[in-house]
């Protein structure tokens, strides 16, 4: 498996209901084993409850895997609005967010108003250089660069070389959802 | 010897608490039979059928004699029905006498989950998928929950009762569940309620309560969890907890006094409409 395949995890495989710290940490190291491998698409299909006590044992292992993370991407999907509600709420409580899918569209559960339109911005031009973002936002590079580290440590862009750059280390940045759909 | 409990005209609520049977001191009088009678009684929430179930199995898991409950409905109709909805599966060794000539009355679709001694995670899940569906069924017509309160509810379920198995492991009675609307339909209570010894008579149990709050703030426990999903979703709810000789309670904001004595530990939601 390449670092960028994105591994599909099913955290309900048949339960509808996820409950307590114990589970969470099961789910968190199975987590943690699929995001060793590279990127993760964290599914919540037919899952109709998740306690913030369960939910808070992943969030929490989420956020030390990914920080600093620049190559790989996380994905949560297929929420219903009560789960959806519960982490956003646990997300808030680390200050955390997360990359999801709503339709065809990437956003982010959690996360502030800046790191949401940065991460919509970044949707409209697939890879893209930190220099082409800041333009396109008009912000300063410096800020963007935050904006940016943020969006990864959220699991919803990645970085990677640039190998066609002359000078100096360069980066070209992709969604998840382009990540997703390679 | 039967031992003979009365449930007073209006046992809701924290009057329902006062009736909750604390283990007995040693050398009291131990009759292998307990009758609740409910005759009187003219209106229940939940709050009631969790007391009542509660006590029931309490004196079954006495040990050292054959035991056996009896409870005495209500004889007044308008709450029979709702009354025997929430008892409707007493444990084995119990039963529900009702009165001479009486059939089975209609079950009360408002009850949303019935008393019970909830005894794994397993089983705490399934009652929050069923509190989840059958507090939206088209049948309560208005009183019907929304999907984010129903949600509200059945996530909060499973860390309550978890709450319960895991400080209350010594509770006589387990842990009991039950869930309704009121009767006038603005209010949906769950509650969770257990015998553990933990906070005894005498003991700091105001103490025990506010560390259990600020516990709960730090790792988003059930309680914490309740009222800050309701502030987000601007559900009006209020959370109480009863235990020892505390009350401790959260409408907007959280408070704690001392209160008349609870034993075990109690906590319940309200939703208000």
């Amino acid at each position: 498996m390449t670092m960028n395949q994105p591994q599909l995890l099913n955290m309900g495989d048949g339960t509808a209901v996820l409950s307590t710290r114990e589970r969470g940490k099961a789910a968190a190291d199975r987590v943690q084993e699929a995001l060793d491998q590279g990127s993760v698409v964290i599914s919540f299909k037919a899952v109709e409850v998740a306690t913030p006590s369960y939910l808070d044992e992943v969030v929490r292992r989420l956020g030390g895997l990914l920080r600093g993370n620049e190559e790989r991407v996380v994905v949560i999907t297929e929420t219903n609005e009560d789960v959806a509600e519960s982490l956003e709420l646990v997300l808030e409580k680390h200050k955390m967010a997360l990359a999801t899918v709503k339709g065809k569209q990437l956003e982010l559960l959690g996360g502030s108003a800046q790191l949401k339109s940065t991460l919509a911005a970044a949707q409209q031009m697939h890879g893209f250089s930190a220099a082409d973002l800041a333009k396109e936002l008009e912000v300063k590079l410096p800020n963007l660069h935050q904006r940016l580290k943020g969006l990864m440590e959220a699991g919803a862009v990645s970085r990677a070389a640039d190998e066609s750059a002359t000078r100096g280390t360069r980066h070209r940045y992709e969604t998840a959802q382009v990540t997703l759909n390679k | 010897m039967t031992q003979i409990h009365f449930l007073t005209k209006n046992p809701r609520g924290r009057h329902a608490l006062r009736h909750l049977l604390s283990p007995p001191a040693s050398g009291s009088v131990d009759d292998p039979d307990l009758e609740i009678d409910a005759s009187v009684t003219s209106v229940v929430d939940a709050f009631t059928g969790a007391v009542t179930m509660a006590n029931v199995e309490h004196h079954l898991a006495r040990p050292g004699k054959k035991r056996r409950a009896t409870i005495t409905p209500p004889r007044s109709g308008d709450v029979l029905g709702r009354f025997c909805t929430m008892l409707w599966e007493p444990p084995a060794g119990s039963e529900l006498e009702l009165p001479d000539g009486r059939t089975a009355p209609v079950r009360d679709p408002r009850v949303l989950i019935p008393a019970m001694r909830v005894a794994s995670m397993e089983e705490a899940d399934a009652l929050a998928l069923f509190l989840k569906a059958t507090s939206q069924r088209s049948d309560l017509g208005t009183a019907r929950l929304a999907p984010s309160q129903a949600g509200l509810l059945a996530t909060a379920l499973p860390d309550l009762v978890h709450n319960g198995l895991k400080h209350g492991s010594a509770s006589s009675c387990g842990v009991i569940v039950c869930a309704a609307l009121e009767a006038d339909n603005l209010e949906t209570q769950l509650v969770v309620s257990d015998l553990g010894t933990q906070v005894v008579r005498g003991g700091d149990a105001i103490g025990i309560l506010r560390e259990a709050w600020a516990r709960s703030r730090e790792d988003l426990g059930a309680l914490f969890y309740l009222t800050e999903r309701a502030k987000r979703s601007d559900l009006d709810i209020s959370v109480q907890i009863r235990t020892g000789n505390a009350a401790g309670r959260w409408r907007n904001r959280w408070n704690a006094e001392q209160a008349e004595f609870t034993p075990g530990w109690t906590a319940s939601v309200t939703l208000h409409r």
